[in-house]
């Protein structure tokens, strides 16, 4: 055996979770052998020893779902490869409804289900009762069940991967604390342990609960916070039947595992304890936190209420410790925007056995591939503000994070804790206005306007919510009025320099290289040609360039641009989001409107769409912009922050006699879906190219320099016949009311999942758009003689396809 | 009859033992405490004997910091019937100990005191055998069998040999050891019955004993860290050269 310590490898992990193990088996059977794992105690000693070890399939995505699906199936044969036992069984799960919205979510699950492939069989409360013959059901109006999930011990599985990593050629080391990172040229270059430096090419953070702590040594932000879970495990109950599934009862917050005869209870409650405030102590091993029982008995009484027998059986343990949660509940992976070549997969928000197998194989791809290996936006570590590492933020959302896991997880639904971060100026007015605040990346963004005697206030179901009219209402005075909304959250970059155009013009697939004042709607594509962005570009100077992309894509934008900058070019990159407000007026009457504020000519002919010009506004300088993505003639203004409350006051007193209404980004989301408009993160990713999007028109082949992804793109363009494409449907029935991941079905066969859905007023039904796959060439003939369905909540709904925009399709409402 | 039963709130048998840094005491900030398992061995069969209708009543002592109450609750949802706390912040030691359960049992009229052999932080082993001289009783220590009969309570106990047993009139003093009983686990039902049950503080002063230690306590360390095996030997005889030179055999 050698004992010497190393000191260089190509990837050091820290930490020796179930995830860092599961990172360090994945690059190994990727070939990548030179790993060495660091282990401040002993592997698992943090959170995975106290892990339940249910692996469930169905997540909250297709995507994700995916992931959870091949942690599954990498359990089951880990044992097979490795010899080390994983005590994996696919026991299956059953999850129980007591009301009709939450029969309505398990439901859109089951529908899921079958867009990720496995089985998900929606039963009576008496199936399901015969299946868990303890369970109580005279409150149980309808259950799901999923025979291939399983369960497993989080420290074998554990074990198992860390035994396959060793096999595969990786150093796993324990009892080392890493103590600093090394950076050389702004990448990560090594570690700093106790036992001595090791040099390396990739350095990991999987070091859960402390990742936020030791990210900050870096610089790179990682926002997770340690809250207490809790659980109890019966004594041996006789009349508990072998191999029973697991049971969860989220309207209870329980989950129930059978253990070996007894029966362990967890609890996911809506009031969580944050622990460790003070820095999670160096020492902790293997760890228990003193359990609060008046905490825990509301949530042991409804336990008792499920599952009757547990009122005659003693409780032999009450275990509480803690798990890292993030402020979304999703999980953080990926390299990190800070600094180069440092990665990150942490934060796995009670979920980290399920979720283990298949992040570390993602982040593996990810390391080996030096890019995303799907769309993984969903838990990308990119998505996360600055802010959001602030301690006070995080104590305040994790008291919430741990019971968002069971609280139903209804469409627009809203955080409640720690809100009001980012504010934009005009918030005051809107608020007077009735506005209904909705949070994206901390911005409180008006989502609806209450209309008199209403509270501003969500009343949710997956059915039509209470501001079902208000939107409605909104959504009429844009397409036959005015109505002014304020889009301040844009994220917004300035590019200027002797080289901004070079540079912006090779990342974006538009031709940017346009006259000083027009704009240009663009991607931005990744080598295999997905689309990394989708953002508007201004042509402000010859040199200066004005980039607006969606609240959601800040960093992740502006990361995509420093890495595409060429070291030596001449280009200072801004971040201006804070800089400007944004007010979009939108609607048949805006030109009339806004022309009662300026002495600019704002008609077709000198004021055309797509372009863009500093304009006297009231008593105001700003910068409007003809563009849109509602659909109809309108400017966005573009105002220096200050500016914008007195700007804002004008238009609504000058299009007061054309009705005008302020509107909320519902009412633009059933805009834009019935002009076909797609958003990026849903519509659009990183592994769509423009040309299964339906977006070749803003795709310039034969500009001089080309652009990132040209060449995968012309190969897809020259083989033609495209078997993936973005195709909108309006349903023929106007109740059903989809979001994401419905079943698209053609001919009764499944052929992709739709990617949003919104009910659009003009159209007087949902549209949902999804992606179509077909073993050949998708034709608008092929489409006009297909019969499609799109399956909600169990039932399938007939809908018709079209690859144009159901409203306007000749932009004609918008070009005049 | 009513019998009185210690119960002391301990580090949780399964918590990793960590010393302070000023290797002034066990660190016990933020660490799941529990009974004492000698203790709730005691508590198990106190509430037997009141099942099998021999006592009338069981009463559960501790003497410690206000989170004891939790440490009674836990023995009130076993069973036991009322709890009564003797505040005290800081080391107990068995003389004050035995001297506050002696007035206790004699203020109550108690027919039996039951306590666990020893406590699993100090280990002393001495509190069972002071209280049984202060108040002049018999006793019988490391019970692994007990019963009553009459006025007559039957202790089976552990010795080197074999099994003793001995048979004490009553009022008398039990220590319980391992092997008299497995403790219930409480059910939820019982945990929020026992919140109900009654609970009194008596003072150490009120009942005329002072707790404060007589004992300085110089130092607490941990053991040394255990090093790593290896093999030492090839074979058989080299191993033998080898344990003599290391003066393990001569």
């Amino acid at each position: 055996m050698n004992n010497t310590f190393p000191t260089q490898a190509q990837v050091v992990i820290v930490g020796g979770g179930v995830i860092g193990c599961s990172l360090a088996y994945h690059l190994t059977q990727l070939g990548m052998r030179d790993v060495v794992l660091l282990e401040r105690k002993t592997l698992t000693c943090g959170t995975t020893w106290h892990a339940a070890g249910l692996v469930p399939t169905l997540r909250a995505s297709y995507n994700m779902s995916m992931l959870a699906n091949y942690s599954a199936s990498l359990y089951e044969r880990l044992e097979a490869e490795t010899g080390q036992a994983t005590g994996f069984v696919r026991n299956g799960s059953l999850t129980v409804a007591t009301n009709r919205e939450r029969l309505a979510e398990i439901k859109r699950g089951a529908s899921m289900a079958k867009v990720a492939g496995f089985p998900c069989d929606l039963i009576s409360p008496e199936q399901a009762r015969d299946l868990w013959p303890l369970l109580n059901i005279e409150d149980v109006i309808g259950a799901i069940y999923l025979p291939m999930d399983g369960m497993t011990s989080p420290v074998d599985t554990t074990q198992a991967l860390a035994k396959g990593a060793r096999m595969g050629g990786a150093t796993i080391i324990e009892n080392t604390r890493v103590l600093d990172i090394k950076i050389r040229d702004g990448r990560a270059a090594g570690v700093i342990t106790e036992k001595g430096d090791i040099d390396a090419e990739y350095v990991v953070n999987c070091a859960g609960m402390w990742a936020r702590e030791f990210g900050r040594k870096a610089g790179v932000n990682v926002p997770l916070q340690a809250a207490e879970h809790y659980y109890v495990v019966t004594e041996p109950m006789a009349d508990l039947q072998e191999g029973l599934p697991v049971l969860r009862d989220m309207d209870g917050f329980n989950y129930y595992k059978p253990d070996a005869g007894k029966l362990l209870v967890g609890t996911f409650e809506p009031n969580a304890n944050p622990w460790g405030m003070e820095g999670i102590p160096d020492s902790f091993s293997f760890d228990e936190i003193p359990p609060d029982l008046d905490h825990l008995e509301p949530y042991l009484e409804a336990a008792m209420h499920r599952v009757p027998a547990l009122e005659q059986t003693g409780l032999q343990v009450f275990f509480c410790g803690p798990e890292s949660f993030t402020p979304d509940d999703r999980y953080h992976l990926g390299e990190a925007p800070e600094l180069k070549n440092y990665f990150v997969a942490a934060g796995f928000n009670s979920v980290g056995i399920q979720s283990a197998g298949g992040a570390g194989k993602m982040l593996a791809e990810w390391i080996h591939k030096g890019h995303a290996p799907r769309d993984l936006w969903d838990v990308d570590i990119r998505r996360n503000m600055p802010f959001q590492g602030n301690k006070r933020y995080l104590l305040d959302r994790t008291t919430e994070s741990l019971g968002l896991l069971y609280e139903n997880h209804f469409p627009f639904k809203q955080p409640k804790t720690a809100r009001g971060v980012r504010r934009s100026v005009l918030h005051e007015q809107l608020k007077a206005q009735g506005a209904c605040f909705g949070v994206e990346n901390g911005w409180e963004r008006a989502n609806w306007f209450a209309t008199d005697g209403m509270k501003p206030e969500y009343e949710y179901s997956f059915g039509r919510q209470n501001w079902f009219e208000c939107s409605a209402q909104e959504h009429a005075a844009v397409r036959n009025g005015v109505g002014v909304m304020d889009q301040s959250s844009f994220s917004k970059y300035q590019l200027e320099g002797a080289d901004a155009l070079a540079v912006l013009n090779r990342i974006c697939a538009n031709n940017i290289d346009v006259p000083v004042g027009r704009m240009v709607y663009t991607q931005w594509l990744n080598e295999r040609g997905g689309i990394e962005a989708d953002v508007t570009v201004t042509r402000l100077a010859e040199e200066r360039f004005l980039v607006v992309s969606g609240v959601a894509c800040q960093i992740r934008d502006l990361d995509w641009l420093r890495r595409n900058k060429p070291a030596d070019a001449q280009v200072v990159i801004t971040d201006m989001t804070s800089a400007y407000a944004v007010v979009s007026v939108m609607g048949p009457r805006s030109r009339e409107t806004l022309s009662k504020l300026t002495e600019a000519d704002l008609s077709h002919a000198s004021f055309p769409f797509a372009s863009s010009k500093e304009i006297d506004l009231h008593y105001a300088r700003v910068r409007a912009s003809r563009i849109t993505y509602v659909g109809e003639l309108g400017w966005e203004l573009y105002i220096p922050t200050e500016y914008a409350p007195s700007v804002y006051e004008a238009i609504l007193e000058a299009g007061a006699e054309f009705g005008i209404r302020p509107y909320g980004y519902h009412a633009m989301n059933s805009l834009r879906m019935e002009k076909g408009y797609r958003h990026w993160g849903h519509d659009i990713t990183d592994e769509d190219t423009p040309l299964e999007a339906g977006l070749g028109f803003a795709v310039d082949f034969n500009k001089a320099g080309g652009f990132i992804g040209r060449e995968a793109l012309l190969a897809q363009k020259e083989q033609g016949g495209l078997k993936k494409r973005f195709v909108a449907f309006l349903f023929e029935n106007p109740e059903p009311l989809c979001y994401h991941e419905e079943p698209i079905l053609a001919d009764g066969k499944l052929v992709g999942h739709t990617t949003a859905g919104m009910f659009c007023h003009t159209l007087g039904g949902t549209v949902a758009m999804g992606y179509v796959h077909h073993e050949e060439a998708i034709t608008r003939e092929w489409l006009e003689n297909t019969c499609f369905e799109i399956e909600v909540e169990c039932e399938r709904y007939r809908v018709k396809p079209s690859l144009k925009p159901f409203y306007d399709p000749a932009n004609e409402r918008i070009k005049r | 009859m009513k019998i009185i039963v210690g119960v002391k709130r301990v580090l949780d048998h399964n918590v990793k033992v960590r010393v302070r840094a000023d290797g002034s005491a066990v660190d016990l900030e933020n660490v799941k405490m529990a009974i004492n398992p000698f203790d709730e061995i005691a508590v198990e069969a106190a509430i037997r004997l009141r099942e099998e209708g021999v006592a009338s009543e069981v009463i559960v002592v501790s003497i410690g910091p206000d989170k004891a109450q939790e440490t009674l609750r836990q023995a009130l949802a076993m069973g036991a019937d009322r709890a009564i706390l003797v505040p005290f912040e800081g080391t107990t030691e068995p003389l004050s100990v035995a001297k506050t359960f002696k007035a206790l049992a004699e203020q109550e009229g108690a027919g039996l005191v039951m306590l666990g052999k020893q406590a699993i932080d100090d280990d002393c082993n001495q509190t069972g055998q002071m209280l049984a001289a202060l108040l002049d009783w018999p006793q019988g220590t490391f019970a692994s069998g007990l019963k009553v009969s009459g006025e007559e309570i039957e202790v089976v106990r552990e010795v080197d040999g074999g099994l003793e047993t001995l048979a004490l009139a009553l009022p008398a003093v039990v220590t319980t050891d391992l092997r008299l009983n497995e403790p219930r686990f409480a059910s939820l039902p019982a945990i929020m019955k026992a919140k109900k049950k009654p609970l009194d503080t008596i003072t150490a002063e009120s009942l005329g004993v002072d707790l404060a230690p007589r004992l300085e306590l110089v130092s607490v360390a941990e053991p040394p860290a255990r090093t790593a095996g290896g093999v030492i030997a090839a074979n058989a005889a080299e191993l033998v050269e080898k344990l003599k030179t290391d003066a393990v055999i001569a």
